[in-house]
């Protein structure tokens, strides 16, 4: 199908003192007082003051100050941002933190513009209105400092109910940032362990948007210089932990594969790596990194579009020596090889067991995956999830 | 992305639709985007159908087209801009929506900037990220030709009321919306479309081996240049297959994105000032001195053509190729490429059969040198260089 | 910036290039550069064959050119050599008012100060090859020191 759609209305910043540039894009953005929420370990580990060093050449101040988001994004958590902002007037939100304070000020923007006061508005509703060019804005500046989610520069934002286990799953225009910034200071050492999980997540989204992707040229663009990214560069960060320039790579491959990723309509691997995030309380990206080998174990045969994400994976080169009809073969081996390195190098999890999971779950969680993404996803199969969770297991 | 100092922007605000027949579905979103009395720029009506195309499919979704506004200015002038603008307010329109090709487009963005912004002189909004939007004046861009590489980008050129020619560079140029439907070139004009195609070719080999360029523009500009590999003879010999001719629309429109963050080069630069000399077009210059560019590249840039080559020639010609001579067989192969498609269809291969001679040198060099094209192209470049380029292709 | 402005007027004084570049501006140009929002600024005037530089201070008329550097960290890497003016420029570091075309001679220009007053080492990691110098380069940095020339 040669149709295809793309919108990603988000100015990205990334590299040597990209931060020092939230001033003037506040103030391009007719943004005098903003809000500035972040959490906890952002807070204790000096990130918070950065970001106030930046605004401190600048005649800008923030309207108000939160930094007391739980560590698991909460719709209380989106309450209190929304509370805050309208009650000290402010007309921007600086959202500095992990998953946790992307999603809340994500769904904190939505609120906001569709004028609800309450998260309980929702109550199972997810589906926002359509987009519209000519609404108001609240301009939203996404400062990733823990490792990004993918979510960032997407129309999407979720959040767990805990209280009442209903998991919503906003996608709308109205929770797009206005801007993300990528800087170094705002990233600290990060053990192998993590970064491989990183890497292998945002290895798994790039090649789930490449493959979905193939009519898009520009979704596919950002799949394919993810695993580009991650492919060259992951090994030498994990080993290199202290370089900020691989960091800043890595969390850049994250955001452009989340990107391609979270566009795709329909995905049974996105409706699963939800479900076991939530039933296992690991992030996304951690159980993208355990399941998606096996994810496309079955699905190549063949397939034109496996054997070009090769390319991205082995460079020009060796693509053009490797045998046309295998390619497909040797780009899963390729993953399947560079996977087991990564796994056997930072010792992550590499099978569902290992992450609190028994075989007496599956039946529950593919009921589960099919029951709560029937509106986005009609084509989600039992069989096909329940065999997916055995071969990952 | 290494060594400290390394920072880059990425920013594409424009949403795309794109695909054979996208047209009617895509005007079905505009009413909902709050878009209900269009101000319509198109060009030359009588001879082309896609304007009426593009109009009923807006009329049949409930949006006016009210206020049309016919413009083929290759560069818009001051007169112009302020006829339109009266012209917007007096018919209270709540949008700019517009239809043709490049000219038009750059008619319509400079439109979108000055209503958007409120500007009273155009004087206050020359030069790089100066025009604030103040109003949101939405644009909606619906490209009838191939060469549609300046659709997207985030620069527009103005002619000033002395007659003078100048640039202005603004995320307020970039359109809100970008509609691709190759049904709608249905005007097929061979010279046009290669020389649209080469542009776009040309833009996107600069923008790879820009240094600016990122990992992610570098993934795009590949994904272009096989696009024209694959569908460019396609067209030449089949103007009616409209997949082949979406191809050609999509590596212009990846060309366009691209510029705004990892910007052109010295053909770039080159051809915009034999453009303003001369008053050919844009792609025309382009493909008359992309090749002697390409070469004085090399030594810089050799490494990226490498990369490139692959996607010109394919598998089995590129493994058979040495390492060592995989950049100068990308420029021998998309010089002949280029050259011989131009005299095919009888375009100029050389600077003499546009009017440049060596009188004329000086200021093309001149105003080469002036362009800001240059601080992104791999080499540093001096006069004498330019001089040299020009004279190889005199 | 106020090391850089004298850096100038003794390149203006010394150098032949520079004088060139300077010739290829209109006759009456006016170039200011500052920090945004409200930080520093400096001037280079140039009225027929003088060149004036100052600090935007006493600024009455409206620049041909005014560049905006968007930080005061943007700033400080171009004024400490770190970048140059052309990177600055393709890492969208400043703002720019006015006609562009003036720009591009005002940034070889700054490329020929910058070949003065970067020590050897420094040059070696600058982003630009820069072109040999051809005046005396010990006369211009001791003046743009002490400000006697």
């Amino acid at each position: 199908m040669s149709t295809f759609d793309f919108s990603c209305d988000v100015k990205i910043l990334c590299g040597d003192h990209a931060l020092d540039n939230l001033p003037y894009e506040l103030r391009e953005r007719d943004c005098t007082r903003p809000l500035f929420i972040s959490d906890e370990r952002s807070y204790r580990l000096g990130f918070a003051k950065e970001v106030r060093y930046a605004m401190d050449n600048d005649i800008i101040g923030f309207g108000a100050t939160y930094y007391r988001i739980s560590e698991k994004a909460s719709p209380k958590d989106c309450d209190d941002i929304v509370n805050l902002y309208k009650t000290h007037g402010c007309d921007g939100i600086i959202a500095l933190g992990g998953e946790n304070v992307t999603q809340c000020a994500k769904v904190a923007k939505l609120m906001l513009l569709q004028g609800v006061g309450d998260f309980v508005y929702f109550n199972h509703k997810t589906d926002m209105d359509a987009e519209k060019i000519s609404y108001r804005d609240v301009p939203l500046f996404i400062l990733p400092s823990d490792i990004p989610c993918g979510i960032e520069a997407t129309d999407r934002a979720m959040i767990f109910d805990e209280k009442n286990n209903v998991f919503y799953n906003f996608e709308s225009v109205l929770t797009r940032a206005s801007v993300v910034i990528l800087d170094v200071r705002l990233t600290d050492i990060m053990p192998a362990k993590a970064m491989a999980t990183a890497g292998l997540g945002a290895l798994a989204m790039g090649m789930k948007g490449f493959v979905d992707n193939a009519g898009n040229p520009l979704a596919l663009a950002y799949a394919t210089g993810a695993i580009h990214t991650v492919i060259n560069e992951l090994l030498p960060a994990m080993r290199h932990n202290s370089d900020a320039d691989y960091r800043i790579s890595i969390y850049s491959s994250i955001i452009n594969a989340g990107i391609a990723y979270y566009g795709i309509k329909e995905s049974l691997l996105r409706d699963m790596a939800n479900e076991l995030a939530i039933k296992t309380g690991r992030s996304v990206l951690q159980i993208l990194s355990i399941i998606f080998p096996t994810y496309y174990k079955e699905k190549i045969n063949g397939d034109r579009v496996f054997k070009s994400v090769l390319m991205p994976l082995v460079g020009e080169a060796q693509y053009a020596k490797s045998n046309a009809k295998s390619r497909d073969v040797v780009a899963l081996d390729t993953v399947r090889e560079f996977w087991g390195k990564v796994i056997a190098l930072a010792g992550i999890p590499s099978r569902l067991q290992e992450t609190g999971i028994e075989q007496s779950d599956f039946v529950k969680l593919a009921d589960a995956v099919i029951t709560r993404y029937r509106g986005s996803n009609p084509h989600n199969n039992f069989t096909t999830i329940v065999k997916l969770l055995e071969e990952a297991f | 992305m290494k060594g400290s100092g390394f920072y880059y922007e990425f920013y594409n605000p424009t949403k795309v639709s794109a695909g054979v027949g996208c047209l009617a579905k895509a005007v079905e979103k505009l009413p909902s985007l709050g878009l209900h009395n269009a101000f319509f720029i198109c060009d030359n009506v009588e001879k082309s159908s896609a304007v009426d195309l593009v109009r009923e499919a807006i009329n049949s979704v409930k949006v006016k087209t009210g206020a049309v506004y016919v413009n083929s200015e290759k560069v818009v002038s001051m007169n112009s801009l302020r006829e339109m603008r009266d012209v917007y307010r007096l018919n209270n329109c709540d949008c700019i929506v517009v239809s043709g090709d490049y000219r038009v487009i750059n008619t319509a963005k400079t439109l979108r900037m000055l209503l958007s912004g409120q500007v009273v002189r155009f004087e206050d909004v020359k030069g790089i990220d100066v025009a604030r939007k103040k109003i949101n004046v939405p644009l909606v861009v619906i490209p009838t030709s191939v060469g549609i590489s300046n659709a997207l980008t985030t620069s527009v050129s103005v002619k000033d009321d002395y007659g003078a020619v100048f640039s202005c560079v603004s995320a307020l140029c970039a359109p809100d919306y970008c509609i691709i439907d190759p049904a709608l070139t249905s005007v097929f004009d061979a010279p046009t479309t290669i020389a649209g195609a080469t542009e776009s070719f040309a833009m996107n080999i600069e923008e790879f081996v820009s240094k600016q360029a990122i990992i992610l523009t570098k993934c795009m500009n590949l994904i272009a240049i096989r696009e024209i590999r694959d569908n460019l003879f396609k067209v030449v010999n089949d103007p009616m297959d409209q997949h082949a001719v979406l191809g050609l629309q999509k590596a212009g429109l990846i060309a366009g994105v691209c510029y705004s963050s990892a910007s052109a080069g010295i053909a770039h630069a080159m051809a915009g000032a034999l453009s303003n000399l001369t008053g050919r077009d844009n792609y025309i210059c382009t493909g008359i001195v992309f090749e002697a560019c390409m070469r004085y590249n090399l030594d810089a840039a050799e490494k990226d053509y490498a990369q490139a080559l692959y996607y010109i020639i394919g598998d089995d010609r590129y493994a058979s190729t040495p390492e060592q001579d995989l950049g100068r067989t990308l420029i021998d192969t998309s010089g002949k490429m280029i050259k011989e498609l131009f005299e095919e269809n009888g375009l100029p291969t050389k600077l003499s059969q546009i009017g440049i001679d060596e009188d004329s040198l000086d200021k093309v060099v001149e105003e080469t040198m002036k362009s800001y094209a240059l601080v992104t192209n791999p080499k540093n470049v001096t006069k004498d260089d330019v001089y040299r380029i020009l004279r190889s292709v005199m | 910036m106020y090391f850089f402005a004298r850096a100038v007027a003794c390149c203006f004084r010394y150098d032949d290039d520079f004088k060139k570049y300077v010739g290829m501006l209109p006759e009456k140009f006016v170039f200011r550069m500052r920090v945004l929002p409200d930080g520093n600024a400096m001037t280079i005037v140039k009225n027929g064959e003088k060149l004036t530089v100052g600090s935007g201070r006493e600024m009455i008329v409206k620049p041909d050119v005014d560049v905006c550097f968007k930080n005061v960290e943007g700033a400080l890497s171009f004024f400490t050599g770190v970048k140059s003016f052309s990177k600055c420029l393709a890492q969208s570091a400043f703002v720019i008012y006015g006609d562009v075309s003036g720009m591009m001679t005002v940034s070889h220009m700054f490329d020929i100060v910058a070949s003065y007053m970067l020590f050897k080492s420094w040059l070696k990691k600058y982003d630009r090859a820069l072109l040999p110098r051809t005046a005396n380069v010990h006369k211009i940095r001791f003046f743009t020191l002490f400000g006697r020339f």
